[in-house]
């Protein structure tokens, strides 16, 4: 047995690659641009209770009204914690390929086949729940901008904050 | 291999194959294959060959199951075409494979050549295959992988005595391209978020598969036949594993029947993680098939082979449970597999 294993040992050794657990590089992606402008598009179109409202999803979006960190039902339609921003932040950051931003998730799953994009389930649920049909679209062009590299004042205000 | 020489004479002119098998297993899973298998000889070194098969897949298996996708059925086809050539002392053989399903479609391409040696007591065997895929995903014609693989293999099997037969060969792949599902997302922790961070799986474009098999045939007595192998697989992604088997065959007048068993013991790659990653790596996977695992099958096969002038009909019948045992896939630590598989053949 012990030969065995170093005869394997000897058969996986000449093709060994670099690191396997290597860290992945992150995407610069810039936290204020996306509070201020990607949250507020992403809350709106995605956020719905029975869509990435829901958490169970690959993709969460908390929102007020909506899916929610902490608190009680009293305190659904409370001001977003920065719990849940940085979390709406990563779980979108996650979904962007660093070094090759037009093919991440985010832009192609809610642009509509039609236009270049990828399927996504809520236009087989519902039809009216329709992605963006072009990449013209005025929302989606802030999500393009953010995985681009669009970055913001970083004392921006975000829509919907109580400030 | 003295029998080898006999067998260019000793084929039928032509050759029909109906196959039906059934897999069912614990991971919901139900997978029903048909295949339709014809042969001829063109000339008598010669023979033409086409195949047939239909798989029809209806799955829930916690590979593809997210909160958006409960169940998916699948049709694949597949057809092959191949011509090979034997004289009793050098054997050539190709095939074409093409696949369809609805979101792969694969082109396959084998050549192969032996050489008999020494009155037939060595037989030296190379081959090589190239392999072309287009990786899709259900529903989405916008999305296209391309994943490529090749190589060969070497085998060479001795005589070692007039019962005795050994063989060791050596298989090389190489791929290339997309070898991750689109269908699967790995969770990891990032420092900032309060709950862990769903992406899409990724894997290394390249990957480098060895492995060397010794396979050792021996007639007890002229109806009774053993047949014991051992393979070691490693490659660059960390992944090595051993596979060994026996069977026992036990022939009558028409009839024969086999019993077989095997184990496998396979250590993960080195990017997988069981559950949830620690932190966002280049390369995360869900992939099971990837993790540390083991599993045994035991089976048997009743075969039947009438002895008529004009035609020979042949039948089979097969039987194979298999479990395996994931020791670091928390979703599915363990599955159970059975394979039923019918054959009917007839040789003019």
């Amino acid at each position: 047995m012990r030969r065995a294993a170093l005869l394997v040992a000897a058969l996986a050794l000449p093709a060994c690659a670099g690191p396997l657990d290597a860290p992945r590089s992150p995407a610069p992606l810039d936290e204020a641009y996306f509070r201020c402008h990607v949250e507020p598009v992403v809350t709106k179109w995605c956020g719905q209770l029975a869509c990435h409202g829901d958490g169970s999803r690959h993709f969460r979006v908390f929102a007020r009204g909506r899916l929610r960190m902490f608190g009680t039902e009293l305190d659904r339609a409370a001001a977003l914690h920065p719990e849940e921003r940085a979390q709406n932040f990563v779980d979108a950051a996650a979904l962007v390929v660093p070094g090759d931003p037009d093919a991440s998730l985010l832009l192609q799953k809610p642009l509509a086949i039609a236009g270049g994009g990828r399927f996504h389930r809520a236009t087989a649920l519902d039809a009216n729940i329709d992605v963006f049909p072009s990449r013209d679209d005025r929302d989606y062009i802030v999500l393009t901008n953010w995985v681009h590299g669009a970055v913001d004042d970083p004392t921006c205000i975000e829509p919907g904050s109580d400030q | 291999m003295v029998s080898m020489a006999s067998m260019a004479t000793s084929q039928p002119l032509a050759r029909v194959d109906v196959r039906s098998s059934a897999y069912v297993d614990t991971d919901h899973t139900v997978v029903s294959t048909s295949a339709v298998d014809v042969a001829a000889h063109a000339t008598e070194a010669w023979q033409l060959r086409a195949r047939y098969l239909v798989d029809v897949v209806s799955s829930a298996s916690v590979d593809v199951v997210a909160s958006a996708t409960r169940r998916f059925d699948m049709v694949r086809n597949e057809g092959t075409a191949g011509a090979s050539f034997d004289d009793g002392t050098h054997r050539i053989d190709g095939t074409y494979v093409y696949s369809r399903e609805n979101d792969w479609v694969s082109h396959n391409a084998n050549v192969g050549g032996s050489i008999d040696l020494r009155d037939h007591d060595i037989t030296l065997a190379i081959s090589g295959s190239y392999s072309h895929n287009d990786v899709g995903r259900a529903h989405d014609p916008n999305f296209h992988r391309l994943l490529t693989y090749g190589g060969g293999t070497a085998r060479i099997v001795l005589v070692a005595s007039p019962t005795t037969l050994v063989s060791i060969g050596y298989e090389y792949h190489h791929y290339d391209g997309y070898q991750a599902s689109p269908y699967r997302y790995v969770r990891y922790a990032d420092p900032r978020a309060q709950i862990a961070v769903a992406a899409p799986e990724s894997t290394p474009d390249r990957r480098n598969r060895h492995a060397l098999a010794l396979r050792y045939h021996h007639a007890l007595d002229p109806r009774t036949f053993l047949r014991f192998f051992v393979r070691f697989y490693g490659d660059d992604w960390g992944v090595v594993s051993a596979t060994t088997g026996l069977e026992i065959e036990r022939a009558f007048a028409h009839w024969s029947i086999v019993g077989l068993s095997r184990a496998y013991v396979q250590r993960g790659a080195g990017f997988f993680v069981d559950g949830v990653y620690p932190s966002e790596q280049a390369y995360m996977t869900m992939d099971r098939e990837l993790s540390s695992f083991v599993d045994g099958s035991l089976g048997t096969t009743l075969r039947y082979r009438s002895q008529g002038a004009r035609a020979r009909v042949r039948l089979e019948l097969r039987a194979i449970g298999t479990y395996y045992r994931f020791w670091d896939f928390y979703r599915l630590p363990d599955r159970t597999v059975v394979v039923v598989d019918l054959a009917l053949g007839v040789d003019r």
